[in-house]
């Protein structure tokens, strides 16, 4: 009875740390792949391994694990999509998906013909954000999302992407350079 | 503060809203995926000792029973008692020399077997029966 007890506890705070972090989770997966069952299958799998290997590990070390977990899986996805994109170039098979999300950017111009309005501005400031997010570099991309959106700090984000301090400061400031410059004009 | 620290600042908090924001307008469909993803994981880990009758899979063990079932008819069809071979007995029975074994079974087989009730309870079936028992001493003795 007390091991039940133990382990309804367990499954509740679980539950409660997965149920806080999915929506993020995905949106991260979704702006690194621009799919969107990429994205579900991505935090599946995440959360799948996290709960097998590592929910006896106390509450606290969930969070760095978990996007550990993450961006191993989009790294893995991304990797996966680079062989099949290879094969397709062997094809000749037309790359349009890739035009498609460059020239996202430029579907999306600055309408200031009208009188300003906060909400469309906000519209057009997310949908920007979203493209010029997707265009950085996976390393650049995840090390501001994890900066900026989750607020860990430098060690913490070093630890979860296996990489130096300095190192994530150099990303940083790289996707900050680029994110500013691009979204320049929203602001 | 410096300008561009508070420019930086602005801007942070601008993308972490708009990241926010981006959550909390997820379509109804993505949510639902999500919630019942979590629900499938958590489900997955929850301990199976516990005897959980409509988690059981009733339909994989249709063969096991089938087969159980066969084997079973097997045996009682091959050693049934009917399927015993008697001359078998008798023959085991002779071959030992022992008479009075052989004619404790012979009484066993008028007695087991039904259809010789009516010739048991005639007295006359009691002398014919003595006289062959008879005979076959003397044979035995030859």
């Amino acid at each position: 009875m007390p091991m039940e007890r133990d382990f309804d506890k367990q499954y509740l705070s679980m539950n409660h740390f997965l149920a806080d972090i999915e929506g993020r989770a995905f949106r991260m997966a979704q702006i690194a792949t621009g799919n969107r069952d990429d994205a579900l299958e991505i935090v599946q799998d995440t959360m799948m391994k996290l709960v097998q290997k590592y929910s006896h590990h106390q509450t606290s070390e969930w969070k760095a694990l978990f996007y550990s977990i993450l961006n191993s899986r989009i790294l893995d996805w991304h990797r996966r999509q680079s062989v099949r994109n290879r094969f397709r170039s062997w094809l000749n098979w037309s790359d349009d998906e890739d035009e498609a999300v460059e020239d996202a950017l430029a579907q999306h111009p600055i309408d200031t013909s009208h009188e300003p309005d906060i909400k469309l501005q906000d519209s057009q400031f997310m949908t920007g954000l979203n493209t010029a997010l997707s265009a950085l570099p996976l390393r650049q991309q995840q090390v501001f999302l994890l900066r900026v959106w989750e607020g860990l700090d430098i060690n913490e984000t070093a630890l979860i992407m296996q990489c130096s301090a300095s190192s994530v400061k150099t990303h940083y400031a790289r996707a900050l350079e680029k994110l500013r410059g691009k979204l320049e004009d929203y602001q | 503060m410096t300008t561009e620290q508070s420019q930086l600042e602005t801007f942070e908090t601008k993308v972490k809203t708009s990241l926010d924001e981006s959550v909390i307008t997820l379509d109804k469909e993505t949510l639902q995926a999500l919630t019942s993803i979590r629900q499938k994981v958590l489900e997955k880990q929850r301990p199976q000792s516990r005897l959980n009758f409509n988690a059981w899979n009733f339909n994989a063990w249709i063969p096991a029973g089938a087969f159980a079932l066969c084997a079973l008819l097997t045996v009682l069809i091959v050693y049934s008692p009917d399927n015993i071979d008697d001359s078998t007995q008798r023959m085991a029975a002779q071959q030992s020399g022992n008479h009075d074994q052989y004619e404790q079974i012979a009484m066993l087989e008028l007695l087991t077997h039904p259809e010789d009730l009516e010739t048991t309870s005639d007295p006359d079936f009691y002398v014919w029966m003595d006289e062959i028992l008879a005979s076959e001493d003397i044979d035995n003795a030859v």
